[in-house]
């Protein structure tokens, strides 16, 4: 296959990754650093890469940011460093590495403060060479999914495998999800076996029977990115390029509803900290037996393996097996088992026992390694030896991936054991298995893992932000002592990989500087997403049209072809004018407005917010909501009222209508109908569960027609019903049922106008009809369709309040002169106290359910 | 309930001069900043006379006195504070 980096053809094979096949090719200065624009190389063969950042494709398929070691290499693919000018190679800005003890951490908020940041924001950004998002629209298609079954298992590799195993037997649904696009974790590549068998031949009999379980859905190249309250898992499905161009979305963003979550997520290796610890050539020595394994790569000819763990020791046998020389095996520990250096013997791989590396040499790649013997106390270095060398792969222990665990309220504790953060079990929504639960044998019980001695300037935690240890004192000195604290002001930790390569070391020494122990410093927060998720993703389809569906009127055609002038009013295309040849606007809305007061006009008021209450309680209940005593509600009555919320502030108004005892329906303010249902079913559901209500929204189902003006009751008496339109049989503030044109109608006599008004629902089907019958009918008196401007106008000269034009969220009934009703509501107050008690209470039981964290 | 809030009422303006919402309102002799601002203007149906509903400080308090409007921080027009309703106010007509 071949590909372009930088401009420049190289050849690869199908199945590397950029970054396999960029060390394949020799490419070992894959970028530089954002600060100091020092060289950097390929570090590990995962997500949690913070050198090896590319920007992927070209056009508008570009992506920022990409971690190289997560591209699967394509034919014609192209790729490019962010950073070096003018090229990556020949950076002039290295220069700045020269001047590094001006580069403290918070150098930027001290510098670039005054006059203002934004002056010197472009140069700064276009130095830092973070990336830059492509300046067309994106083409591709993303989607999101929903999905449930009764097990999730975040993971494919051995624990993943066996977990969905276990549970597929059960007969349950099993979702299981790796990141990458095969099973099998670190078992498929490296050494190991498993109950006797060798882990690449376990992983592949183990997904052949979960691929033949129908039960068992399995979905590579996935990665979970987050744990949501009420217990979602999302995730994000990268399609490779053959399904994009077969017609599928380039990502997939699933939303998870699990019975369990079993969390087989991993370790991820640390890295060892001294001195010019970032040139490129320096690797994690997992990533390098994964690179040799996995991708058939070697990423030197002389290699040096450091560790403080045992892992290690099975990675320089590989190496060496691979016919690389590997010219030792330091180990920060004195005493390791037998049987390690028995191995290494018959290896013949040199083992320096409480040694690490000092100090690094080289100008762009690595080409030599300073290697200190230890005092027995771990302060000082006695002696030390040179090696001349390209690789050094190190090695500073696994630290379980628990990043969903603690984001559904799972503590994690620093283990003396693992030299890392294991689960304290028992509290959180996910269950961590295999490495991730703390099993990693091959890494208990590790060494020191930052040099005793050394420029701490030139000691490297953070790779991506180019934070030194020199930074982390710094931050001390300044008295940010909280783990929280120093992150933020020196950054450590808080660039694209989050960390997973920084954030132990950083604990390690923030606690050793502070003399106190990493489980006395406790750690910083682990929040979604684990990794970046494109913002394509999380909006799938919905964007454009389907941003924000308009909401169409049921007699909308008929508006439309009369002359109206629509506008949005809460997603809804409303006529705010019907605009009669040639007319103004204002010419119109007077027009309309006179036709409403001398003779009748027709208004179309579906969105007003129609919410029905129905059940024995129904009027106790939504006593509790308004100012006004319900209580005296009689049937076929209308009372207008405020809705308050628990603070006393108004809320919405509109009308309550008694159909039955126990059937009410109330309406609200257009743009206020979905909140108000949702507010009344928070307390039906949260408070006050025992009532006997039901809440049913039907906005939608019920179309309104308004016809208001002196004339209404002769228009409305021309069609066929069987109402009694009398006054005494029907006065103003009462609701009846009955037929219209054959139609099934509810009639409130309402006015938001100040004329008689009747407000005509509908079944929404049917309303067209009903409108052009009284169009018809109301011909003789002129009757005149009238928009939003002409209702607003009539009813601002009745003095009627509109809740969210003349009130704020401060206003309360006082101010618009209801105080009156507020203090004869029985029992005064009472019932808002109840509200605020209720409120209280709720506040207080989830404070204590999350006390535990 | 404190007697100094914003409270609702209406305002009457001058012919030819149309209320603007969001137009802040001053007392004669005011020391306040603002003592209000208009939050829905519009006029009479028929007589075409500019009328507002207003959030005024301690509002009620002040039926029948004039308050200067102003747009932008000029000093645009003077208002009388009345009581809605500015018409019908009987509301015999939606009772027929």
């Amino acid at each position: 296959m071949e590909f372009r980096f930088d401009g420049r053809s190289f050849k690869g094979f199908a199945g590397d990754t950029l970054a396999s096949a960029l060390l394949a090719n020799g490419v070992r200065i894959v970028g530089r650093s954002f600060k100091f624009h020092r060289p950097r190389g390929v570090f590990t063969c995962g997500l949690e890469e913070p050198n090896a950042l590319v920007q992927w494709g070209a056009g508008s398929n570009m992506v920022p940011s990409a971690r190289s070691t997560r591209i699967d290499l394509a034919d014609g693919l192209e790729a490019f460093s962010h950073s070096g000018w003018p090229t990556r190679d020949w950076d002039s800005w290295r220069v700045l590495d020269f001047t590094a003890p001006l580069w403290s951490a918070g150098f930027y908020n001290k510098t670039f403060i005054w006059p203002e940041w934004k002056a010197y924001e472009g140069l700064i950004r276009r130095m830092a060479g973070f990336g830059y998002a492509p300046s067309e629209r994106d083409p591709d298609r993303y989607e999101i999914r929903n999905l449930h079954c009764d097990v999730l298992v975040i993971g494919g590799g051995v624990a993943g495998v066996q977990a969905a195993r276990t549970a597929e037997q059960s007969g349950a649904r099993v979702v299981l999800v790796e990141e990458g696009s095969r099973l099998g974790g670190r078992a498929a590549w490296d050494s190991s076996s498993i109950d006797g068998v060798p882990g690449a031949a376990f992983i592949q009999a183990a997904a052949e029977a979960l691929a033949r379980t129908a039960h068992v859905q399995i979905l590579r190249r996935t990665m979970a990115v987050g744990y949501y309250e009420t217990g979602v898992v999302t995730l994000l499905e990268t399609l490779s390029a053959p399904e994009v161009e077969r017609g599928h979305p380039r990502e997939r963003y699933w939303i998870v509803r699990a019975g369990r979550v079993e969390l087989a997520t991993g370790a991820i290796e640390q890295p060892l900290i001294f001195c010019n610890n970032d040139r490129p050539g320096i690797l994690l020595a997992g990533a390098a037996q994964q690179y040799l394994r996995r991708y058939g790569v070697a990423v030197g000819r002389r290699v040096i393996v450091a560790t403080n763990n045992d892992s290690a020791y099975a990675v320089a046998r590989d190496l060496k097996a691979s016919g690389m020389e590997v010219l030792a095996l330091t180990d920060t520990r004195f005493d390791v088992a037998q049987v390690l250096v028995d191995g290494l013997r018959e290896s013949s791989i040199p083992l320096l026992l409480g040694s690490m590396p000092i100090d690094t040499s080289g100008f762009g790649a690595l080409s030599g390694v300073r290697v200190g013997l230890l005092s027995r106390d771990f302060q000082s270095f006695e002696s030390v030896r040179r090696y001349s060398c390209d690789a050094l792969a190190v090695s500073g222990g696994w630290n379980p991936t628990l990043h969903l665990y603690a984001q559904a309220g799972g503590q994690v504790a620093y283990s003396e054991t693992l030299g890392a953060f294991e689960p304290v079990l028992g509290h959180s929504g996910v269950m961590p298995v295999g490495s991730a639960a703390g099993y990693s044998g091959a890494s208990a019980h590790p060494g020191i893992r930052v040099s005793p001695v050394g420029n701490t300037r030139r000691q490297w935690v953070d790779l991506r932000h180019d934070v030194t240890v020199a930074d982390l004192e710094l931050a001390l000195r300044e008295n940010y002592a909280s783990i929280e604290h120093v992150k933020r002001y020196t950054t450590v930790g808080m660039s694209v990989d989050q960390g997973k390569t920084s954030h132990i070391a950083a604990l390690d020494i923030v606690s050793r500087l502070r003399g106190l122990s990493p489980s006395q410093l406790g750690h910083t927060t682990m929040r979604p997403p684990f990794a970046p998720v494109s913002l394509g993703a999380i909006a799938g389809d919905n964007l454009g049209e389907r941003f924000a569906p308009r909401r169409l009127l049921p007699m909308h055609e008929w508006h439309l072809a009369h002359g109206a002038l629509m506008q949005d009013f809460g997603r809804w295309q409303r006529p705010v004018a019907y605009l009669r040849n040639g007319e103004r606007r204002d010419q119109a809305i007077a027009r309309e407005a006179r036709a409403v007061r001398t003779t009748a006009g027709l208004f179309d008021a579906s969105p007003l917010g129609k919410i029905e209450i129905q059940g024995p309680d129904a009027l106790a209940f939504l006593d509790r909501f308004y100012i006004n005593n319900l209580m005296t509600l009689e049937q076929g009555r209308i009372r207008y009222g405020l809705m308050l919320l628990e603070t006393g502030a108004i809320f919405d108004d509109g009308t309550v209508a008694m159909l039955a005892p126990d059937h009410l329906i109330i309406t609200t303010t257009s743009g206020n109908a979905s909140r108000v249902g949702g507010w009344l079913e928070e307390w039906r559901q949260c408070e006050w569960p025992s009532m006997r209500v039901a809440i049913t929204a039907v906005t939608e189902q019920w179309a309104v027609i308004s016809l208001a003006g002196p004339q209404a009751r002769r228009i409305l008496s021309r069609l066929d019903t069987d109402l009694d339109l009398s006054p005494p049989a029907f006065p103003h503030l009462c609701a009846r049922q009955g037929l219209i044109q054959g139609l099934p109608a509810r009639i409130w006599r309402v006015s938001f106008t100040g004329e008689l008004t009747y407000e005509i629902s509908i079944p929404a089907n049917e309303a067209s009809q009903l409108w052009e019958a009284l169009v018809k009918a109301g011909a003789p008196e002129d009757l005149q369709p009238f928009g939003l401007d002409a209702l607003l106008l009539l009813r601002l000269e009745k003095g009627f309040l509109h809740v969210g034009t003349d009130t704020d969220g401060t206003t309360v009934p006082d101010d618009v002169g209801w105080g009156g009703a507020a203090r004869n509501k029985g029992g005064g107050f009472h019932w808002q106290a109840l509200l605020v008690a209720a409120r209280e209470c709720a506040r207080r039981s989830v404070a204590a359910g999350g006390a535990g964290r | 309930v404190r007697e100094d809030r914003l409270q609702l009422v209406g305002l009457v303006g001058e012919f030819d001069r149309n209320f603007i919402v969001g137009s802040h309102l001053r007392l004669a002799q005011s020391q306040q900043p603002t003592d209000g601002w208009i939050t829905s203007a519009g006029h009479a149906v028929f007589s075409g006379e500019p009328n507002a509903l207003a959030l005024l400080r301690g509002g009620r308090r002040c039926m029948g006195m004039s308050v200067n409007v102003y747009d932008a921080g000029k000093m645009v027009m003077k208002a009388k504070v009345a009581s809605p309703p500015f018409f019908d106010p009987q509301g015999e007509r939606m009772h027929a």
